[in-house]
C-alpha cells in the first residue's frame, strides 16, 4: 500500500505528541479531594482564626456585631464561594499552631506574609501593604523626648510589643539595647504606652494610625518617628495564611485576591454597605474596604 | 425562747458582726486608694450592665468544671487502683503521675497539653446535645481533669486504705461475697471518708478553670478580659471585681458544703489537712 | 545452730532482701521508662520533635529559674510575716479583728489566684491607683511588674499561710499560754518564748508544703508580664515554632524546683513527727 511520506511524517509527529502531551492529561482527582476548599464548600462554612478583638481588622462594634477590614474581606470571599463564615478567637502568637491543628480553614488577622512563618504556612497574595511604625508616649518612663528611631534604641527605654508579631522583631532588630516587653494582646501594649509606663510601642501601621486618633490616646501618646509624620521601619505584605500541602485552595484565594484588586463584582448587598453603585463591576473594593476602615 | 429563734438571733448577730467588719475592711482599703493618689471614680452602674457577657463565661465555666470533675473522678479511680496494686513497679508508675502532676502549676501542664500534645493529638470538634465543643475545650476539660486526678487519685487511695482490714475480714466471715463486701461494708465507709476532699477538690479544679482563658476557652475570666479593655470600657476595677465576685459565688457554696459534709462525716478532717492542695 | 551458721544465714538473708529491692528497683526503672519512650514514640509518629535548636536556649531558662525563686522566696517571706498578723488578729480577743481576719481569710482563699492578680494589678494598679513603670520605695525605683507581684503574691499566700499558723498555735495546749501568763509575761511575750517555738515543729511541714505551692502560683506571674520561668517559656515558643520541646523544658525546670522541697516537706514530717509529743 503506498501511504505518502508526508502522511507518515504526519502519523509519527502525531503520535508523539500524543505520548508528549500525557503529563498534561495526569491531573491528581484524590488531591483536589483532600483540599481544604473541598471542605469548606461541604461544611458549608469558612472557619477563620483571627486574634480578636484588633481594630480595625476584626473587632466588636457597640451593638457586638463583629465588624472589620478582615471581617469584610472575608465576607466577599465567603460570597464568592457561597457559604457562610465564621471567625474564631486565636491568640496571635499561636495563630500558625492553631492553623495547623486544623481549629481553622485559614488565617485573617492583619499577618505578615514572612519567609520564616511560610516554613510552617501557606500565603496567599497580599491584599495590603504596610510597615512598622512607633507610637511614643508623652509622659514616658524614662523622661526622655523620643524624635528619631534612634532615640528608642537605648537601655533606659521601655518598648512594648504583641508576642509573636512582626513589631516584635522588628523592636528586636532595630532597638536591641532596648527593654522589650511582650504582651499577649495589642490592647495592653498599646496601654503601657498611654498610661505612660513604657517609652513606646512597636506595631503595624495600619493599627497605630487609627489607634492614634482614639480620643482616649490623643494628648498622651504621638506617632514617631519622627513624630507625627513617621517613616516606615519595614516594609511587609498582609496575607491570609493556610496550611501547607493544599495548592488548589491557594490557587483559589490568589485568583481571589487577583480579581479582587482588579474587576470584582460587588453585589447589591456589599454595594449598600460600602456605599457604592450597585452591579459595580472593575472598582478595586480594597479600595473601597480600605477607605471605610482608615487603613 | 425557742430552740430556732435562739438560733435564728445567733446568725443574726454574727451577720451584724461581718458586716461591719466587712464596711471597716472596706473603708480601710478605699483609704489606702486615696492615700496613694487615686482620684477614680466608681462607675458601677455602667459596668453591672455586662452581667450577660459574665453569664455566658459563668455558663462555660459550670460545665468545663463538671466535665472535668467527672474525668477526674474516672481517672482518680485508675490511679489509686494502680497505687494500691500489688505489683511494686505498677504502684511505683502510679507514683510517677501522681508525683509529676501534683508539682508541676496547672499552667504549666494546661499549656504543654494544649500546645505541646494539641500539636501531635488533633482533637475534633464534637457537637453534642446541642452545644458545640471545641478543641479548646476537650484539651482543657483534659488538662483539668487529669491534673485533678493525681490529687483525687490520692484521696481514694487514702480513703481504700482506712478501711481496717479486720472490717472485710469480719464482714466475709459473716458469708458476705467480695461484691457484697464492697457494697455495704467497704464503698459507704470510704464514701465517708473520701466525700470532704473530693469537694475540696472539685472547689480546686473551679479554680483552676480561670487559666482556660490562655487557651482561648469561653469562660469567666476570659469574658472579664474581653470586657475590660481600658480604652474602650474605662471600668477595668468594676470588671475584675465583678468577676472576684462571681468565682466567690461559686466557690463558697461548695465550700460550705465541703464543711458541713465534714462535721456529718466526720472522718475527712485527718485526711484533708494531709492533702493540702489549695493551689 | 551454732552463732557460726546463725550470722552466715543471716548474711545471706540481707544479700537476698538487697536483691530483691535491687529487682524491684530495676523492674520499676524500665517499666517508668518503657512507658515514658513508648508514649514518646507514639507522640513523634505525629509530631517531629526536634530537641536541638530548643536546647540551644537554656541560659534564658536559667535566667527564668533565678527570677522564679527570687520572686518566689520574697514573697514567701512577706507571706509569712503578714500570715503572722491575720493569724494573731484571727485568735485575739477582739471580735472585730477575729471578723476582719477571717473576711480576709475567706475572701482570698476562696477566688483563682489568677482572678487576685488581675484585680491587683490591672484593677488596682493601673486603674484605681495610677502606676507607672516603676514604684519609688525606699529610694529605689523597683519594676512595678515585680512590685505588684510580689505583692499580690504575698497577699495571697498570706490568707493561706494565716491558717496553717493559726492552726500550729492552736495545736499547742492551752495550759501553756497560762502557765506563760502566771509567770509574768503578757501575750506577745508568752507567743514568742513559749507557744511558737513549740508550734515551729507543727508548722513547718505543712509550711514548705506552702512554699511549693507558691512556686506553683508565681507561674500565674507570666500574665503581667513578669519575666520568670513560664513567660520566658512562652516567648520562646513564639519565636521558634517549637512548642511542645519549650514547655516540656518548662515543666522539667518546675519539677526541679518543686520536686526537692517536696521530699523534703516529706522528710520534715517523717523527723519532726517522730520526735514530737502529740
Amino acid at each position: 500500500m503506498y501511504i505518502s511520506k508526508r502522511l507518515l511524517v504526519l502519523g509519527l509527529v502525531a503520535l508523539l505528541g500524543l505520548l508528549l502531551s500525557g503529563p498534561l492529561w495526569a491531573d491528581d482527582p484524590e488531591l483536589a479531594k483532600k483540599s481544604t476548599l473541598e471542605e469548606i464548600l461541604a461544611r458549608g462554612k469558612i472557619v477563620v482564626c483571627s486574634d480578636i478583638p484588633f481594630e480595625p481588622f476584626e473587632f466588636e462594634d457597640e451593638q457586638g456585631n463583629l465588624v472589620g477590614f478582615d471581617v469584610d474581606l472575608i465576607k466577599l470571599l465567603a460570597k464568592e464561594m457561597g457559604v457562610g463564615f465564621e471567625f474564631k478567637a486565636t491568640a496571635f502568637d499561636t495563630i500558625i499552631p492553631s492553623l495547623n491543628a486544623r481549629t481553622c480553614d485559614l488565617i485573617a488577622s492583619d499577618i505578615t506574609a514572612t519567609l520564616q512563618r511560610a516554613l510552617s504556612a501557606n500565603f496567599s497574595e497580599p491584599y495590603l501593604e504596610t510597615g512598622q511604625i512607633a507610637l511614643v508616649s508623652l509622659n514616658p518612663p524614662s523622661r526622655k523626648a523620643i524624635q528619631s528611631y534612634s532615640d528608642l534604641n537605648d537601655p533606659g527605654i521601655i518598648i512594648t510589643v504583641q508576642l509573636g508579631t512582626t513589631g516584635e522583631e522588628a523592636a528586636r532588630k532595630f532597638f536591641p539595647q532596648a527593654d522589650i516587653r511582650t504582651f499577649d494582646n495589642a490592647q495592653l501594649a498599646l496601654q503601657e504606652v498611654v498610661d505612660g509606663r513604657a517609652d513606646a510601642i512597636i506595631f503595624d501601621e495600619v493599627f497605630l494610625r487609627p489607634q492614634s486618633q482614639n480620643p482616649n490616646v490623643q494628648g498622651k501618646a504621638v506617632l514617631c518617628c519622627p513624630r507625627n509624620n513617621p517613616e516606615l521601619l519595614t516594609t511587609e505584605f498582609i496575607a491570609l495564611a493556610i496550611r501547607k500541602g493544599d495548592p488548589d485552595f491557594l490557587t483559589y484565594l490568589n485568583l481571589f485576591m487577583e480579581q479582587a484588586k482588579k474587576t470584582i463584582k460587588v453585589t447589591a448587598e456589599l454595594a449598600q454597605e460600602f456605599q457604592l453603585p450597585a452591579q459595580t463591576i472593575g472598582l478595586p473594593f480594597l479600595q473601597a474596604i480600605r477607605v471605610k476602615w482608615g487603613v | 425562747m425557742t430552740l430556732a429563734a435562739r438560733r435564728l438571733r445567733e446568725v443574726l448577730w454574727i451577720a451584724a458582726r461581718f458586716a461591719l467588719a466587712a464596711a471597716l475592711l472596706l473603708g480601710a482599703i478605699l483609704l489606702i486608694f486615696r492615700g496613694l493618689g487615686s482620684n477614680y471614680t466608681f462607675h458601677w452602674a455602667e459596668a453591672l450592665q455586662f452581667l450577660p457577657r459574665f453569664n455566658q463565661g459563668l455558663w462555660v465555666t459550670l460545665q468545663i468544671s463538671f466535665f472535668g470533675a467527672l474525668l477526674a473522678v474516672a481517672l482518680g479511680l485508675v490511679v489509686a487502683l494502680l497505687r494500691l496494686s500489688p505489683w511494686g513497679p505498677v504502684r511505683d508508675l502510679g507514683g510517677l503521675y501522681v508525683h509529676t502532676f501534683r508539682n508541676l502549676p496547672f499552667l504549666v501542664v494546661m499549656l504543654l497539653f494544649y500546645f505541646g500534645l494539641g500539636q501531635a493529638i488533633r482533637l475534633p470538634t464534637l457537637e453534642l446535645f446541642g452545644q458545640t465543643f471545641p478543641p479548646q475545650f476537650l484539651w482543657g476539660m483534659l488538662s483539668l481533669g487529669v491534673y485533678e486526678s493525681s490529687y483525687l487519685g490520692e484521696t481514694f487511695r487514702a480513703g481504700i486504705l482506712a478501711i481496717h482490714k479486720e472490717q472485710v475480714e469480719s464482714a466475709r466471715s459473716l458469708g458476705m461475697n467480695y461484691l457484697q463486701v464492697m457494697r455495704h461494708v467497704v464503698l459507704p465507709q470510704a464514701l465517708r471518708v473520701v466525700l470532704p476532699p473530693m469537694t475540696s477538690t472539685l472547689i480546686a479544679l473551679v479554680k483552676e478553670s480561670s487559666l482556660l482563658f490562655l487557651i482561648q476557652v469561653p469562660e469567666l475570666t476570659n469574658a472579664a478580659r474581653q470586657l475590660a479593655i481600658p480604652l474602650r470600657r474605662p471600668y477595668v476595677f468594676e470588671f475584675y471585681t465583678i468577676l472576684a465576685g462571681y468565682y466567690l459565688a461559686i466557690v463558697v457554696p461548695l465550700s460550705l458544703l465541703s464543711n458541713w459534709l465534714e462535721s456529718r462525716l466526720g472522718a475527712g478532717r485527718a485526711l484533708r489537712e494531709a492533702m493540702r492542695h489549695d493551689a | 545452730m551454732t552463732p557460726e551458721m546463725r550470722g552466715e544465714a543471716i548474711g545471706w538473708a540481707r544479700a537476698y532482701q538487697l536483691l530483691k529491692i535491687a529487682g524491684r528497683v530495676l523492674f520499676s526503672a524500665a517499666l517508668v521508662t518503657g512507658t515514658l519512650l513508648a508514649i514518646y514514640g507514639i507522640l513523634s509518629q505525629s509530631y517531629p520533635f526536634r530537641w536541638r535548636p530548643a536546647l540551644q536556649d537554656l541560659d534564658a531558662f536559667h535566667q527564668g529559674l533565678l527570677r522564679t525563686l527570687q520572686i518566689s522566696l520574697v514573697s514567701m517571706v512577706f507571706g509569712t510575716a503578714l500570715g503572722l498578723l491575720i493569724a494573731l488578729a484571727r485568735l485575739a480577743p477582739f471580735a472585730l479583728l477575729r471578723d476582719m481576719g477571717a473576711l480576709y481569710v475567706h475572701t482570698l482563699r476562696n477566688i483563682p489566684f489568677l482572678v487576685f492578680i488581675l484585680f491587683m494589678y490591672f484593677g488596682v494598679a493601673r486603674s484605681v491607683i495610677p502606676t507607672g513603670a516603676y514604684v519609688p520605695l525606699f529610694g529605689w525605683e523597683l519594676d512595678a511588674r515585680l512590685f505588684w507581684g510580689v505583692v499580690a503574691l504575698s497577699l495571697f499566700e498570706a490568707s493561706f499561710i494565716s491558717e496553717i499558723l493559726r492552726a500550729g498555735i492552736l495545736s499547742i495546749h492551752p495550759t501553756q499560754m497560762e502557765s506563760a501568763r502566771s509567770l509574768g509575761m503578757n501575750y506577745l511575750q508568752a507567743l514568742r518564748y513559749v507557744i511558737l517555738p513549740q508550734a515551729f515543729r507543727n508548722i513547718l511541714p505543712p509550711l514548705t508544703g506552702e512554699l511549693i505551692a507558691l512556686v506553683k502560683e508565681s507561674a500565674l506571674l507570666m500574665i503581667i508580664s513578669l519575666p520568670e520561668l513560664t513567660l520566658t517559656a512562652k516567648q520562646l515558643a513564639s519565636q521558634k515554632p517549637l512548642q511542645f520541646e519549650f514547655y516540656t523544658i518548662l515543666a522539667a525546670y518546675y519539677l526541679v524546683i518543686t520536686l526537692p522541697l517536696a521530699a523534703l516537706s516529706h522528710l520534715l514530717e517523717r523527723r519532726l513527727k517522730l520526735g514530737g509529743r502529740e
